[in-house]
């Protein structure tokens, strides 16, 4: 029905609820998303929470160039995060590697192991530009255009050989699933 | 009680149809003065009503069959719980039974039990975690709170809560109310006493495997858990006076969202204790002041 | 000093107080000095590479051809330390006073411009830039003769230093013809059969014979 639909709409524009997840970041970028929560910006006005649990969240802000040992665990949190969800590459390290592109040990950038909906530049970038990115974000979830419904849709539509097809870029399990891990 | 009393107590006041929306309200304005307090704006109005709707548009996980069952069972039963408590609140003059006062009690019970449950259920560490937290301050807190409900009890000769409530009893009430006022922020899991849901520290504590309606049904639960324990101690603070219904009904809302903001005041002022010393307020101050109630209770009744 | 405030003073305060928040979408105004996006001003540049030698995280791509350079910027690698804009020799890089904005897509902010050689004097072939600043401090107070020769392109800078010096030495005329001719047909064996552009002995040697260049 249309006004369930618009309902529903309505709720998650109104309520984005964010987890963080640092994949290897200096945590410059992850202080700056704090600030974001504090008196001067506040992100609660508009809704957004910042979520001790992945389960709990619509919002993935990623920060950290993806070391080797911190892969995994990107992979197997944005499985756990249920749908509909976007993810958010906060800083230049998710978006590129800055400084650390080409070094054995990181895997990033953070496109090429979940796929990323909005990037926010910067080194660190500014609280408020921080919520600038993360309302865009809050407007592809509400759309329902975001980067894993588009990948949910082509692995739906292509004709999988084993029923286990891998994209690039796209390596992480569906959600869905409780991984047994840890 | 008659049928169609606890039907109407269950469904219109102070069951669902105020308790929804006090739920609500009462989350808002924990929310909004928090904020306040933090020179904050805070969330707008309609926030926990926009969070429930969200978290039941979520997809949910699917799990192994007795895990799911199991894990959307517990908020559910916690629902139920909390409902059929506020169904035995003693607003009105009259309508109750002996033997309401033990029900409620077991019933407010409940829902700490299903949190405990639903962590171990969940079968994640930090679930786990949360729920021995929250099983230590369940058996730190329910000692004074029980033995205030018993001082009273002990005090009026009854156990119907109407009958309770009709007698004035300060002298034990009075020490009854702070044990009782003691206890609010730990079974409302809000500072000083958030230890068990310690956000971000286990990360969500004994709702961490919890999504989408699940978790849903979980903050619903707290918000009705909100509206029956405030009202609970509005009830019990209620001046024993020949009031109209529609007056009780207004001091009955108007005490309760006081003692919400009171309590809201005082976890934005506070840091989180850890469990052992919360179990020590408990079971130090909680038991003198309810000591003192019984000791009263037995003296002067 | 030690000024103990209670906690509930603190919170009661705050209460009859304002909230200090910046509503959404009202941001603070970032200051004049503020390190944002790099522009380039491609009439300074000098194509000489700095700026991608010296940037941190590979934001800034430099890649020459015969004709000019191409520069690319990619702002979401950036690190806005501004390390690009101190070392520019031609001060042709700034930095915009604002954050960057997010963006949907990789790649979707990249700035590509192409910086053109200016010509040289002589011939009009593409040829690298100085800049005045090194002028300065490789010439000093330079006269205009050195800054046109300064200017000049690999090949021409190459021939008038011949010249200049068979000149000093006082070789004959047919002698600097040869040389003319020999750089001619290294042009043209080069540039595949391209003409040169001037005559050989087209210019004239130096009326102010003994000045022959530092």
């Amino acid at each position: 029905m249309a006004l369930f639909d618009s309902l529903i709409r309505t709720a998650r524009r109104r309520s984005p609820w964010l987890f963080h997840l640092n994949a290897g970041s200096c945590n410059g970028c992850d202080i700056e998303l704090v600030a974001c929560l504090g008196p001067r910006f506040d992100v609660e006005q508009l809704g957004i929470r910042l979520e001790g649990s992945p389960r709990h969240a619509d919002i993935i802000v990623v920060s950290g160039p993806v070391t080797r040992t911190t892969r995994p665990a990107v992979e197997t949190i944005y499985a756990q995060v249920p749908d509909p969800k976007v993810v958010v590459a906060l800083g230049s390290c998710p978006a590129s590697c800055n400084v650390f592109a080409g070094s054995p040990t990181i895997e990033g950038p953070l496109d090429r192991v979940i796929p990323v909906d909005v990037y926010v530049p910067g080194c660190p970038p500014r609280p408020d530009a921080i919520i600038a990115g993360i309302a865009e974000a809050i407007g592809i979830l509400v759309s329902g255009r975001s980067a894993h419904e588009r990948l949910t849709q082509r692995r739906a539509e292509e004709p999988a050989a084993d029923g286990r097809g891998r994209r690039p870029g796209a390596n992480a399990p569906r959600s869905g699933h409780p991984d047994g891990a840890p | 009680m008659r049928i169609v009393d606890a039907l109407l107590r269950l469904l219109i006041f102070p069951g669902l149809v105020y308790a929804l929306p006090a739920a609500w309200l009462m989350v808002w304005v924990e929310r909004k003065l928090t904020a306040r307090l933090q020179r904050r704006i805070g969330p707008p109005f309609f926030q926990p009503f926009f969070d429930f709707v969200k978290l039941l548009a979520k997809r949910p996980v699917s799990r192994p069959p007795l895990q799911g069952l199991v894990m959307t069972a517990l908020p559910i039963l916690a629902t139920a719980a909390v409902l059929g408590a506020l169904t035995l609140l003693p607003v009105f003059a009259g309508g109750g039974f002996s033997g309401d006062l033990v029900l409620l009690a077991s019933l407010l019970e409940v829902p700490a039990l299903c949190a405990v449950l639903g962590g171990f259920a969940s079968r994640s560490l930090y679930g786990e975690l949360g729920a021995t937290r929250e099983a230590v301050l369940s058996v730190a807190y329910s000692l004074p709170f029980l033995a205030s409900l018993v001082a009273l009890a002990a005090a009026a000769h009854t156990l119907e809560l109407t009958t309770l409530l009709s007698r004035p009893l300060w002298a034990v009430r009075a020490p009854a109310l702070v044990a009782l006022a003691l206890c609010l922020p730990v079974k409302l899991r809000i500072n000083p006493f958030s230890v068990a849901n310690a956000e971000q520290e286990i990360y969500a504590g004994p709702t961490t495997e919890f999504e989408g309606p699940r978790l849903a049904l979980w903050e619903l639960a707290h918000g009705l858990e909100w509206v029956v324990l405030t009202g609970l101690w509005a009830t019990l603070a209620f001046p024993v006076v020949r009031f109209a219904w529609p007056l009780r009904v207004v001091v009955f809302i108007a005490i309760s969202f006081a003692a919400a903001a009171v309590i809201t005041a005082v976890a934005a002022a506070t840091a989180r204790l850890k469990p052992v010393q919360a179990a020590r307020v408990y079971w130090q101050w909680g038991m003198l002041v309810a000591v003192v109630a019984l000791i009263l209770a037995m003296a002067l009744y | 000093m030690e000024r103990h405030v209670s906690i509930f003073t603190v919170v009661s305060r705050n209460l009859r107080r304002q909230a200090v928040t910046l509503r959404f979408p009202d941001r603070p105004t970032p200051d004049r000095a503020f390190r944002g996006s790099v522009s380039i001003d491609t009439a300074k540049c000098l194509t000489c590479g700095i700026c991608d030698y010296v940037c941190v995280s590979g934001a800034i791509g430099v890649k020459a051809d015969e004709n000019g350079m191409d520069w690319r910027y990619e702002p979401g690698r950036c690190t806005f330390c501004g390390r690009c804009v101190d070392h520019c020799p031609g001060e042709a890089l700034a930095q915009e006073a604002d954050t960057v904005r997010a963006y949907a897509r990789s790649g979707e902010l990249s700035k590509h411009v192409k910086v053109d050689y200016p010509g040289c004097p002589q011939c009009g072939r593409p040829s690298r830039p100085l800049s005045e600043r090194l002028l300065a401090k490789a010439y000093g107070e330079a006269s205009d003769e050195l800054r046109r020769r300064a200017l000049l392109c690999q090949r021409c800078r190459l021939r008038e230093a011949q010249r200049v010096l068979l000149n000093g030495r006082g070789r004959s005329a047919e002698l600097a013809t040869a040389v003319d001719r020999s750089v001619q047909a290294d042009e043209l064996g080069a540039a595949g059969a391209e003409p040169a552009n001037d005559a050989p002995g087209g210019t004239a040697p130096l009326a102010d014979g003994g000045d022959d260049g530092p």
